[in-house]
């Protein structure tokens, strides 16, 4: 693909914009609550649209596209799956966890447990899946600017980390806010025209992608994405329940100013994720009419940036790449300020320093572990250039689904769950979901190169979520210990916080015993 | 008992049916995405010969119907909700105001 003038202006651009976003919030971020949250000033609609745009990465947009144009009717549960997380979320999370936190997840986890054990937990969680979901994009990334702006792989993805840096250490929460919410109207805007040019051409009549394919009831065929079945619903799970316990979205609930507004905020979210996925399954189609069968430029991966040449020229190119990259930006600053949030906040602030720290001190070490995320995640990128990152790009919903997803549910709606039981739940489900995708065939076979691998199945989420539940509910019920008693006894207290947005201690006696006898 | 706490006992314990009803919609509404979810990925991972039969044109197959409807049932699930949610906000915002 040759350098394309559209793509590099746009591309210039916006990260322009974008580095006067940062330059205008560091203005207007003075302490921890401003770099952690925005001070809480975002409205529900554009923390909607900050939520869009920090799921909605390069794997969903160029991803879809490239299962619809390489296997098929598959792309459909890409497509699903993208959606069906946030209905949850937003029924059982959003509202609750915003008025029991702060800045981050685990505030709500240790709003009845026991403070230490919940925060390690919580920060070893995040950072193992902030890792992972920042290598996936970065070396995306590297490969998309590679391939647009004619540069080597190590330039482009230095060039990556060092905005992402630069957004997070300056701006915090307010600028990442910002770059996430124009990341989304760009990305939605330009789907939006790619879908009206493929009306123009087709109307609403989509057989000219049936007619191109030399075996249309291949195309048809569903079951050729995921090996098993086993498998697919593994992965339906991992889609359904990660989204719920993806730090960096969680984060993003606590930028607005009370639960409602967290509530909204998905309502919001989920209507743009679903527009979105719909008009992905068009475009899917397009691509299938459009491209041909024969090997693209880029691989099948480059898809819709092909496609987006088809439909509107050279153009139309730049600006849908530009575009994809702007969204790979947007959910690397989002994911580096969730990691950096976890060692400063959870690990420093109350860990290390038992709550006392000084927000300059803890402003500090965010920064410095902005910075040492980068510089890492730069180097593991350009370390993995040549792997898979199929299974890398995976495993951040695995491991959501697996360890923060039951933690956070059991914590906010079973009395029973004790500190123990979290623990135990937490880190078996942590345990068997890395281990479980690394003893997989993808992994152990494709990767390191063993002749048989352990686990049979590519997605472990079924498993590593089913253990996690297990685990926690076993030991929570055999926790006889006064920790246990204690954690138990503050349920009370967290459900009244948690659905009125207000403390238990302020409720008169008789509201008490009608929130007793409604549970 | 006076008329005013007569008044805030009945807002409370509206307030608390409501949440419960809430709490049991939002379980049954999660239950019924996750199902829907599961359910579609199993069908689609076992390549159930239902789904590739074509249902409009010759390019809309039962999978494609059942991913749109998926994705739009998801959408009225979390308009509901809202409506709901939205009586239970003004309970609690008319409490706050009483107890100023």
């Amino acid at each position: 693909m040759k350098v394309n003038a559209v793509a590099i202006c746009i591309f210039v651009a916006f990260v322009l914009l974008t580095l006067i976003i940062t330059y205008w919030s560091k203005r207007h971020s003075v302490g921890t609550r401003d770099f952690y949250s925005a001070g809480g000033t975002i409205t529900a609609p554009q923390n909607g649209l900050a939520i869009a745009g920090d799921y909605l990465s390069a794997a969903s947009f160029l991803g879809t596209i490239a299962v619809f144009f390489s296997v098929g009717i598959d792309g459909l549960l890409y497509a699903v799956g993208a959606v069906a997380g946030w209905p949850i979320a937003m029924f059982l999370v959003g509202e609750r966890l915003r008025n029991l936190g702060r800045y981050t997840f685990s505030d709500a986890l240790a709003y009845r447990l026991a403070d230490k054990p919940m925060r390690i937990l919580a920060a070893i969680s995040t950072l193992c899946l902030c890792v992972c979901y920042l290598i996936a994009q970065m070396v995306g990334a590297g490969s998309l600017v590679q391939i647009l702006f004619d540069i080597p792989y190590g330039y482009a993805v230095v060039l990556v980390g060092s905005l992402m840096i630069v957004y997070v250490i300056f701006g915090g929460m307010l600028a990442t806010t910002w770059i996430q919410i124009i990341n989304a109207s760009l990305l939605m805007l330009t789907t939006f025209a790619m879908v009206l040019l493929v009306a123009r051409r087709f109307g609403l009549n989509l057989d000219a992608a049936i007619s191109a394919q030399p075996d249309p009831t291949r195309f048809l065929r569903p079951g050729q994405l995921v090996s098993d079945p086993l498998s697919a619903i593994s992965l339906g799970v991992a889609f359904a329940l990660g989204p719920a316990g993806l730090p960096h979205v969680l984060m993003r609930f606590f930028t607005v100013k009370d639960g409602k507004s967290a509530r909204r905020s998905l309502l919001y979210a989920t209507t743009i994720i679903a527009v979105f996925q719909l008009m992905v399954i068009v475009l899917g189609y397009a691509a299938a009419a459009l491209l041909g069968r024969g090997p693209l430029t880029g691989g099948a991966n480059m898809a819709a940036i092909h496609l987006a040449e088809a439909l509107g020229g050279k153009t139309l190119l730049g600006i849908t790449a530009a575009v994809t990259f702007a969204t790979i930006l947007a959910v690397v600053s989002g994911l580096t300020l969730a990691g950096a949030s976890a060692v400063s906040h959870d690990l420093y602030g109350h860990m290390w320093k038992r709550g006392q720290a000084h927000e300059i001190s803890e402003l500090r070490i965010s920064r410095a572990a902005t910075l040492l995320l980068g510089g890492g995640v730069i180097g593991l990128a350009i370390i993995f250039q040549h792997e898979n990152i199929g299974f890398l790009a995976t495993l951040p919903l695995v491991i959501a689904a697996s360890v923060n997803f039951p933690a956070l549910i059991l914590a906010m709606h079973w009395r029973g769950l004790t500190t123990r039981g979290a623990l135990a739940g937490g880190l078996t489900g942590l345990v068997l979901s890395v281990g479980l995708i690394i003893a997989s065939k993808k992994v152990w076979v494709d990767i390191l190169g063993h002749e048989h691998s352990f686990f049979p199945y590519e997605y472990p989420t079924l498993f590593s979520l089913s253990a996690s539940l297990i685990v926690s509910f076993a030991v929570s019920i055999t926790d006889r210990s006064e920790r246990g008693q204690k954690d138990r006894n503050g349920f009370l207290a967290q459900v009244a916080r948690s659905e009125r947005g207000s403390d238990n201690a302020t409720l008169t006696h008789g509201v008490q015993s009608t929130i007793t006898r409604a549970l | 008992m006076r008329r005013i706490d007569m008044a805030v006992a009945q807002s409370e314990t509206r307030l608390a049916q409501l949440l419960r009803q809430q709490r049991i919609l939002a379980w049954l509404l999660s239950t019924f995405t996750f199902g829907m979810t599961t359910g579609f990925f199993a069908l689609m991972g076992f390549g159930a010969p239902i789904l590739s039969r074509v249902a409009f044109g010759r390019s809309i197959t039962n999978a494609n119907v059942a991913a749109v409807a998926i994705i739009l049932l998801i959408l009225a699930s979390v308009a509901l909700f809202e409506y709901r949610a939205v009586r239970i906000d003004a309970l609690l915002h008319d409490q706050a105001c009483e107890s100023r």
